[in-house]
């Protein structure tokens, strides 16, 4: 009995010395950093981070209904060092709160660190081994410096990492931005050697921006995408199943605009060899509802006719955009960022044996075959 | 068991001192009472002359309060002195005889016995019966008449219930083995009595369903009963805590009740109970951790709302078990597991609080059990006054003053009314308990502390044992139909064995004839249906 007593109370003693109390920081002594920008000194040698977080203060002063309108709603210190990492000890020495990376929602990118291929290497690295962060975090760069959009402070949610999720939580209104966080892309930069596509941010006076994206290709921006191959490349790579399309429709004198609104994209693929060339055919069934039209003439939209002209409008306009984002990846930059040697390597194993290595020339020479088939599923309300 | 060893096992069991045979001169006998009744002025003694020469000389004696005074005027002053004079019997039969004549013929009280031993007379003495003493025979009558003031019966305060019989046990042993009778009509219920104490001699029943219960267990029972050896018992209490297995647990073993429906459906599970005399609290015995989360109530009423209770109060047992430790592991160590929005919010309201969240936890924990213990001190009216004061008004100031964040009162508000949704008051406690511990691992040790007390408590619950029954059951041994009562309760038609974990001899409980008649009912008005 006293030797098992012994035990237990050596063993209690032990844990306590050896392990306990050594990472424990009370939570009001953190700060909860929201988003972070990484920009290049001007030099290119050196790192300008930007860590922006909220003032819990002020949260508690709104919470209990004072008033204080004093106060800032949340601070953004910048450093500058010599990497990434101690970036973040030396900002300690200006700041009363310990760093927390835990809660962080965005890290964006200035232009000149994704220009820069070392420098893109060393920061991504940095970010993978960081243990705090959050495989759910969105990487996003910005034509801008990152450090600009992270010291304003915007009226409308003064937290910018809260602001940015919360835009990417409605990304498939307009399909315009992949929603792709940490996760996807480095994954994506796991499995084709340095290509992925990150969103792009932009900041206006008062208010942020989240559309298009930069296409990276061997860790170095290589263009940026617009709204509408945005959403060719996300149909392609069923990233989204929405989205919205306008088309016209002769009216009785002008045009009318008739928006398609995407409710379900079904992509379904094939591969095929024939004569030493690789046809790579997509099929997009594209289900959704017409919500406006003109008025008076609803009764004309029960006809078959308008329907078929609607859907064909539709079909045309997304195989257009699905065309210039193919146009874009394969003929401009010449990166599979399709997944179409994904989507071979899956499947078809035996041809992927066959081009697996000099994948990088046959891929500009593949034909890829878009079909878009539309399908008018409700015509809208109205009372 | 060093614990039973050290109580029981001592072989120097104390020799069993012979009684003081009584003599056939009642003087002799009453001076032996007398001198061991010395200076009990609440003794006694009453010298009768019967007889029609008055020449028979007896003697009664009693303790003043613990006997039914009109007993004794109406069936034995009465029927010796006024009633055996009408029917007297002719002198030859008295003759020698007079303790037969009078035993059988004359005393009108209901229950009475002879005994020839003075010491068991006295002991009968200082129980409330009435001893009757002749000159010239030495058995002595012994009258029981018990009837000292006792409180009536009336609901049972600490398990009350909406749905239920509303009678709760008394402090009258023979009340409450009453109570038990009358909800099993049933010869093979037996109530086994002994007395232990060496100075209390408090009478303790043990009951059982002969034909049902596991005969190890009562003789385990039965032989630990039979071997404490202690001057008094008092409360139940007593008998729990010397006969249960491991009282290095926080947990109970043995369940206790006031409730007598709750009793009689556990003896008909197979368990047994003690009564104890002078408490109402009565104890059950196999007790499982199951057990203590089950409420008369859930039988009574259908089996949904009784399952969602069940859950209901199983999780109320965590969130009393561990909700403040899991408040300091999260605002301490691992704020990336909260919510974004919720660990600003708790930032924040923490700004400025002078104390770590352990602390914090532990001085408002501290404070809610001191409320609760000064509110079972204080008088009832007293009572309520500190209820506000302490639960409003410290609350209120604590947080105004910033001393403790408003998210920890609400921890230790939940925490302390998820407490009081365990049934049983024992069971409660041991969560309570536990939660200061639990507090103290996750103070130093975050979530891994918490895993790691989870651990520690779980393998000492797996270990212990009630009465040869893991305390885990059925948990530990999966057996389906015993699940039915656990965490859920199973419609009743799941309930037609007893539980198999209590080893019973007659395992069946129900036979299920409800889906047949309920059919025949249908089938009868169809078949007038169509005759019409």
């Amino acid at each position: 009995m006293k030797k098992k007593l012994k035990i237990v109370i050596l063993w209690v003693l032990i844990s306590m010395i050896l392990t306990g109390c050594w990472d424990k920081i009370e939570i009001e002594d953190r700060a909860f950093v929201m988003a972070i920008g990484i920009d290049l000194s001007s030099s290119n040698k050196r790192y300008v981070v930007t860590f922006q977080f909220p003032n819990a203060a002020q949260i508690a002063k709104g919470t209990s209904g004072g008033g204080g309108g004093s106060e800032k709603p949340s601070f953004a210190v910048s450093e500058v060092a010599d990497t990434i990492f101690s970036a973040s000890r030396h900002i300690s020495t200006r700041i009363d709160k310990a760093l927390y990376l835990g809660h962080t929602q965005a890290i964006i990118f200035g232009k000149d660190v994704v220009e820069n291929r070392d420098r893109f290497q060393e920061v991504l690295d940095s970010l993978d081994r960081s243990y705090e962060l959050s495989r759910k975090v969105y990487l996003l760069v910005t034509p801008q410096k990152a450090q600009d959009i992270l010291l304003k402070k915007y009226e409308m949610e003064p937290n910018t990492g809260a602001y940015i999720r919360d835009i990417f939580k409605h990304y498939n209104r307009t399909s315009i931005f992949p929603k792709i966080d940490y996760n996807k892309i480095t994954k994506s930069f796991h499995e084709t050697n340095g290509n992925a596509i990150i969103p792009k941010i932009i900041a206006g006076k008062n208010e942020i921006k989240i559309a298009g994206s930069a296409i990276i290709k061997d860790y170095k921006l290589a263009g940026w995408m617009e709204d509408d191959e945005n959403m060719g490349y996300m149909w392609l790579t069923e990233l989204v199943k929405g989205g919205d399309v306008t088309i016209t429709v002769p009216g009785d004198e002008e045009d009318i605009k008739v928006p398609f609104n995407i409710s379900n994209v079904i992509r379904r693929r094939s591969v095929k060899e024939k004569n030493g060339k690789i046809i790579y055919r997509v099929k997009l069934d594209v289900e959704g509802d017409v919500t406006e039209y003109t008025f008076e003439k609803h009764g004309e939209m029960m006809k078959g006719d308008l329907l078929n002209v609607i859907e064909r409008k539709t079909s045309d306009e997304i195989k257009k955009m699905t065309q210039k984002a193919i146009n874009r990846f394969q003929k401009e930059l010449k990166v599979d960022m399709l997944g179409i040697g994904d989507y071979i390597e899956k499947y078809h194993p035996s041809l992927w044996e066959k081009v697996r290595k000099d994948w990088g020339k046959i891929f500009p020479e593949v034909e890829i075959k878009v079909d878009v088939t539309s399908h008018v599923r409700r015509i809208g309300l109205f009372r | 068991m060093g614990f039973f060893d050290k109580i029981f096992g001592k072989k120097e069991v104390r020799k069993k001192k012979d009684g003081m045979p009584s003599s056939p001169s009642l003087k002799q006998n009453l001076d032996y009472i007398k001198n061991k009744l010395k200076d009990c002025d609440d003794v006694i003694y009453r010298d009768i002359w019967v007889g029609e020469n008055q020449q028979y000389n007896l003697a009664i004696v009693f303790i003043d309060g613990l006997v039914d005074k009109d007993l004794i005027n109406d069936h034995v002053l009465h029927s010796l002195l006024l009633d055996s004079r009408q029917a007297n019997p002719s002198i030859e039969k008295i003759k020698g005889n007079l303790y037969e004549v009078i035993k059988k013929g004359t005393i009108t009280g209901g229950d009475i016995k002879e005994i020839t031993d003075l010491d068991k007379c006295i002991l009968s003495i200082l129980s409330g019966d009435t001893a009757l003493l002749f000159n010239g025979s030495p058995e002595i009558v012994i009258i029981s008449s018990k009837g000292w003031q006792m409180r009536s019966i009336s609901p049972p305060e600490a398990e009350t219930v909406v749905r239920g019989p509303r009678e709760g046990f008394t402090e009258t042993i023979r009340v409450n083995t009453a109570l038990v009778r009358r909800w099993i009509r049933d010869p093979n219920l037996k109530v086994k009595q002994i007395q232990i104490g060496e100075r209390t001699h408090t009478d303790v029943a043990v009951l059982y369903v002969e034909d049902i219960v596991d005969r190890n267990v009562l003789n385990k029972v039965m032989e630990r009963l039979k071997n404490i050896k202690i001057d008094g018992v008092f409360e139940s209490g007593y008998i729990e805590q010397l006969i249960e297995e491991d009282w290095h647990s926080p947990f109970p073993q043995i369940l206790n009740t006031e409730r007598p429906d709750k009793v009689a459906a556990s003896l008909l599970e197979g368990r047994l109970a003690i009564l104890t005399d002078n408490t109402p609290f009565a104890l059950i015995i196999p007790t499982t951790l199951a057990t203590l989360f089950q409420s008369s109530e859930d039988y009574y009423e259908r089996w949904m709302i009784s399952s969602l209770l069940r859950i209901l109060r199983f999780l109320a047992a965590i969130v009393a078990l561990i909700s403040p430790a899991v408040y300091i592991a999260f605002t301490a160590y691992h704020p990336g597991l909260i919510p974004t929005k919720l660990t600003l919010y708790v930032a924040a309201t923490r700004q400025g609080i002078p104390f770590p969240a352990f602390f914090e936890a532990l001085i408002m924990e501290a404070t809610f059990e001191l409320l609760r213990e000064a509110g079972v001190r204080l008088p009832v009216p007293i009572g309520q006054t500190i209820g506000i004061v302490g639960g409003l008004i410290i609350g209120q100031a604590a947080v105004q003053a910033g001393i403790v964040s408003p998210l920890m009162v609400i921890v230790v508000a939940v925490t302390a009314v998820a407490s009081f949704a365990i049934p049983n008051y024992s069971a409660a406690i041991a969560f309570r308990m536990l939660r200061f511990t639990f507090m103290i691992l996750a103070a130093v040790f975050g979530l891994y502390g918490i895993m790691l007390g989870f651990m520690i408590l779980l393998t000492h619950l797996v270990v212990l044992k009630s009465f040869g029954v893991p305390y885990l059951s059925p948990f530990v041994e999966i057996d389906i139909s015993d699940l039915a009562d656990t965490l859920i309760k199973a419609p009743i038609m799941y309930f037609k064995n007893r539980p198999e974990i209590l080893n019973t001899p007659d395992r069946r409980k129900m036979r299920d004839l409800r889906g047949e008649k309920i059919e025949s009912i249908e089938d009868d008005r169809r078949d007038g249906n169509d005759k019409k």
